[in-house]
């Protein structure tokens, strides 16, 4: 091989060779960035640990639930992500404690509002005896519950009339022993009582214009009635209405679970749907569905009874600003209802 | 899967297949919409159940074997994890850690909580991260020509030595 030869092919070595080199580490920088890019978690604005561990034991215990489970729940984010509330759920065998805490997301502090360490405020989150389900968290799901969830004035307001009216209550009825020490904290709230989502009205069972109270028998109520949270003034009163119903969140409608139905022990369990405003029972359909399973629409007034994860029947009507929907049978929901286990309701599509 | 039906006329009104997300290790525990209806988080926890789809028993076996082998000493870590599906694009915005989490109801931010109990906040959309991964495959890319280098100086000495 000539000299000139041997020395082209190692200046073409030396130019090809850094060449090849480059380009492959470019192509493999290039496709190790898309692969991580697609797999990796994308970079949080921010980020602060809290003590909110997650219980991992097995699930082990009557009806699959753990005793003292406790579970994490986040309600709520600030629409300008400088705020965050944490539920904390405490299980036990039959009843349940739960907790709020509010989070500053930029520095990572804990900025709860004083009253809700209240034991009064937590007996709101609590089912600690009768289940109680008061609507406290749908109040997270509204601007206006926001408001009056944060209003420590508002909610004092409403403690102290809730108080007074116990107090006078007591009056009329003595109870017959004084309650235990525990369920001091829960007496202050009238029987059945329940939050409407917008904040601005509660639901409680009545006898003669009066609020009956947890010391009080339940069958002496004649009816349900709402009141105005700011205010006190009693907006309507819905005769022979004593199971806790649940109130839309533009306050117009209310879904009541009704059991045993004209006392009978055999008969459905039926939901009856309730035109607030224009004090009328809108309509009653019998249905399979248990309390849980049923949910208003947040921006609206459709309500519809969802289905439950134990039977896997989608039943009930649907209902829509008063207007009936009957859901009729067919392949295509009992497919919904065997498959999906778990289902939320949307506006649009 | 998810399926996405008209509650007034019960018909099915789309399909969303999620492909690989939903494994046999993972079932979706439940559905969260933003506010506005743009986003659709879909929280998927580690299913206990243990259920297959596998039914050639040699890859049962074989998963079986795996699955006591490796997947039974990560399981107690293996994270929970959440996708964001964007309707207005119809496509996966991305995916975080965590079990549960809420979204903000302009839709703008995220919020979710892991195991571990820490909270994580991100900005909607979600932004693929990028310049993270770039300083990944440059990390590999560097070290491993790093690597070849340092092998071709010791196969170089070696061979002077000899």
């Amino acid at each position: 091989m000539k000299r000139s030869d041997i020395a082209m092919n190692a200046r073409s070595r030396l130019i090809r060779l850094p060449c090849f080199r480059l380009l492959f580490a470019t192509l493999a920088i290039g496709l190790l960035t898309k692969v991580f890019a697609d797999n990796l978690f994308p970079t949080p604005e921010h980020r602060f640990p809290t003590e909110e561990k997650r219980d991992n034991r097995p699930v082990v215990g009557w009806g699959g639930q753990k005793d003292d489970e406790r579970i994490r729940d986040i309600p709520h984010v600030s629409d300008d992500g400088c705020h965050v509330i944490l539920a904390r759920k405490k299980s036990q065998a039959n009843s349940y404690e739960k907790r709020l805490t509010r989070w500053e997301t930029a520095t990572g502090q804990e900025c709860t509002p004083a009253h809700w360490n209240n034991p009064e405020w937590d007996a709101l989150m609590s089912s600690m005896y009768e289940g109680r389900r008061l609507g406290l968290e749908e109040l997270l799901s509204t601007e206006t519950g926001r408001k009056f969830v944060h209003d420590e004035k508002a909610w004092r307001l409403l403690h102290g009339r809730l108080a007074d009216a116990r107090d006078q209550s007591m009056l009329w009825t003595k109870p017959m022993s004084e309650p235990p020490e525990w369920r001091a904290k829960f007496d202050v709230y009238p029987r059945e009582m329940h939050f409407a989502p917008n904040g601005r009205s509660i639901a409680y069972v009545s006898r003669d214009d009066r609020a009956i109270f947890p010391h009080e028998k339940w069958k002496e109520a004649d009816g349900m009635a709402i009141e105005e949270i700011d205010s006190g003034r009693k907006v309507a009163f819905l005769a022979g209405v004593r199971n806790r119903f649940q109130i839309s969140p533009a306050g117009d409608l209310a879904i009541q679970n009704i059991y045993n139905r004209d006392g009978g022990r055999d008969e459905q369990p039926a939901l009856a749907l309730w035109d607030i405003t224009h004090l009328r029972r809108v309509d009653v359909s019998s249905c399979q569905t248990r309390r849980r399973n049923r949910c208003f629409r947040k921006t609206g007034g459709s309500c519809l009874p969802l289905l439950g994860q134990t039977t896997g029947k989608f039943v009930g009507p649907h209902w829509s600003g008063g207007g009936i929907h009957p859901m009729a049978d067919s392949s295509a929901k009992q497919e919904f209802g065997t498959i999906g286990t778990c289902c939320t309701m949307i506006d649009n599509w | 899967m998810f399926a996405f039906w008209d509650v007034a006329s019960g018909q099915k009104i789309g399909e969303w297949d999620i492909g690989d997300r939903a494994s046999d290790l993972f079932k979706v525990s439940r559905i969260v919409w933003s506010q506005n209806r743009r986003y659709f988080l879909a929280e998927f926890e580690k299913d206990r159940t243990g259920a297959s789809t596998q039914t050639i028993k040699y890859l049962d076996d074989a998963e079986d074997w795996m699955s006591r082998m490796v997947i039974s000493r990560i399981d107690t870590r293996l994270p929970a994890r959440l996708v964001v599906l964007d309707m207005l694009t119809r496509r996966e915005s991305g995916h975080v850690p965590g079990y549960t989490g809420a979204i903000s109801d302009n839709g703008e931010w995220l919020a979710t909580i892991d195991e571990e109990g820490t909270i994580r906040v991100w900005r909607m959309p979600l932004a693929k991260p990028w310049t993270r991964s770039f300083g990944y495959a440059l990390a590999i890319v560097l070290g491993a020509c790093s690597m070849f280098r340092f092998i071709r100086w010791l196969r170089t000495r070696g061979a002077l030595r000899a």
